[in-house]
């Protein structure tokens, strides 16, 4: 039998770990022994401060581990221009690679019907002909918008003898896209649809 | 007479020692003070006020320490009269029949008391929140300048303590304080003994005490600039 509550008990007390059968017995003790209290005040103060300092340790806390990243990084500046260079160099060769693989060019031939969509190459730029949209007046504002509507590219296009046509010079990704003509009134007078492949 | 039912607690001078022996499962319970509770019950309910004295003197300091904690420092004179009060008028009306759970009882009181004023203060709040809506944010009843310092002085000191030791070391507190990992599971997966893991966290204990101690007295322990920002 024992006098005061052991370490381990008043550890356990604080954490919330005392089996529930010792916690009447335990806190009975404590209404009377003073020194018992200070020893849960000191073993609480010891355990919140161990739990609040080590919860700062970069291990713990994801913000302060990208933060002692960026310090690494800061303090060695050379070092960090390097791996910068590097990344800058390996994104170019991936982009130009890329680039070469495309087709100079894509025709598109695009009329307002129902129906399955038109597909196409991958390509640098889309030389587009929506060929149902008004023959002559305009110019007309046009605007190629991705399949969550996003505008990608917006220009004035003039009317001809096969339709509208313009050069959509940004190179899409894959994916469906939308050609949008819009009136002098701006209201849409027609919408077109075409696929990106893969 | 009460001088015989405030005899000296039986208490040990030193921690106890099992625990520097390295503790297995299952701590005994520590063995209460010895105070004679029929002297001190049966002079309450005759209306001794040296009884209630003595009740007063045993239980106060401890009373105190329960609402504290649990009720923060707020009206805590207050409460401590409004449990004796209570514990004095249930021996006075024959409710507490066997005095040897005078302890017991007190501790239920104090229970009750904390359950009640948490409960109260709940109710507060919300029709508090229900009228003002969100001009106030419910604030933790708890938190005060006081209690914010001594918060950022404890992981301050947490923090130099954590400083001066091996990562290792640090991995194993935070196993233990953050993860809540158990001390077999730690010991098991780190290779420690059980009186290896006792060794280390009673160093980390006595350093955080020891530069605690430095602090109280005023020795100086040079907190960082933005310390008291």
């Amino acid at each position: 039998m024992t006098s005061h509550l052991s370490e381990k008990q008043l550890e356990e007390y604080v954490r919330g770990r005392s089996r529930p059968r010792d916690i009447a017995a335990i806190e009975q003790h404590l209404l009377v022994c003073a020194r018992c209290q200070q020893g849960v005040d000191n073993a609480e103060n010891f355990a919140v401060g161990m739990k609040e300092a080590l919860s700062e340790q970069p291990g713990n806390n994801p913000v302060a581990g990208a933060s002692s990243w960026l310090d690494w990084f800061q303090r060695r500046p050379a070092l960090t221009m390097g791996v910068g260079f590097a990344c800058l160099i390996l994104l170019i060769a991936t982009f130009s690679s890329r680039w070469k693989q495309l087709a100079p060019s894509a025709s598109l031939v695009l009329t307002a019907m129902r129906g399955e969509m038109t597909e196409t190459a991958p390509a640098r730029v889309f030389e587009i002909t929506l060929a149902d949209a008004p023959k002559d007046g305009g110019p007309y504002r046009v605007q190629v918008v991705n399949a969550v509507g996003s505008a990608e590219f917006t220009s004035l296009a003039a009317a001809g003898p096969k339709g509208v046509q313009f050069t959509e010079g940004r190179t899409l990704g894959p994916g469906d896209y939308f050609v949008r003509i819009y009136g002098p009134d701006e209201k849409v007078l027609h919408e077109y649809g075409f696929r990106v492949r893969q | 007479m009460f001088a015989a039912a405030l005899q000296a607690p039986v208490m040990a001078d030193e921690l106890v020692t099992a625990e520097e022996g390295g503790r297995p499962e299952g701590d005994a319970v520590p063995t209460l003070p010895l105070y004679d509770w029929t002297l001190i019950v049966d002079g309450i309910r005759d209306g001794d006020p040296k009884a209630m004295e003595s009740l007063y003197r045993i239980f106060a300091k401890g009373v105190r320490f329960f609402l504290l904690r649990n009720l923060g420092s707020e009206e805590l004179e207050d409460r401590v009269h409004d449990c004796f009060v209570i514990v004095i008028e249930a021996i006075q009306n024959g409710e507490l029949r066997e005095p040897e759970r005078l302890m017991g009882y007190v501790r239920t009181v104090v229970k009750r008391q904390i359950a009640a004023t948490i409960d109260v203060a709940v109710q507060q709040r919300r029709r508090h929140a229900d009228f003002e809506d969100t001009l106030f944010c419910v604030s933790d009843w708890r938190e005060n300048p006081e209690r914010t310092v001594i918060a950022r002085q404890r992981a301050e000191i947490a923090r130099r303590v954590l400083a001066g030791i091996p990562a290792r070391d640090r991995e194993i507190l935070n196993r233990f304080y953050v993860l809540e990992q158990s001390q077999d599971q730690i010991c098991r997966e780190l290779g420690l003994s059980y009186n290896q893991f006792r060794l280390l966290k009673s160093r980390a204990k006595a350093r955080f005490g020891e530069l605690g101690r430095r602090l109280a007295t005023g020795a100086g322990i040079r907190f960082r600039r933005d310390f008291f920002k």
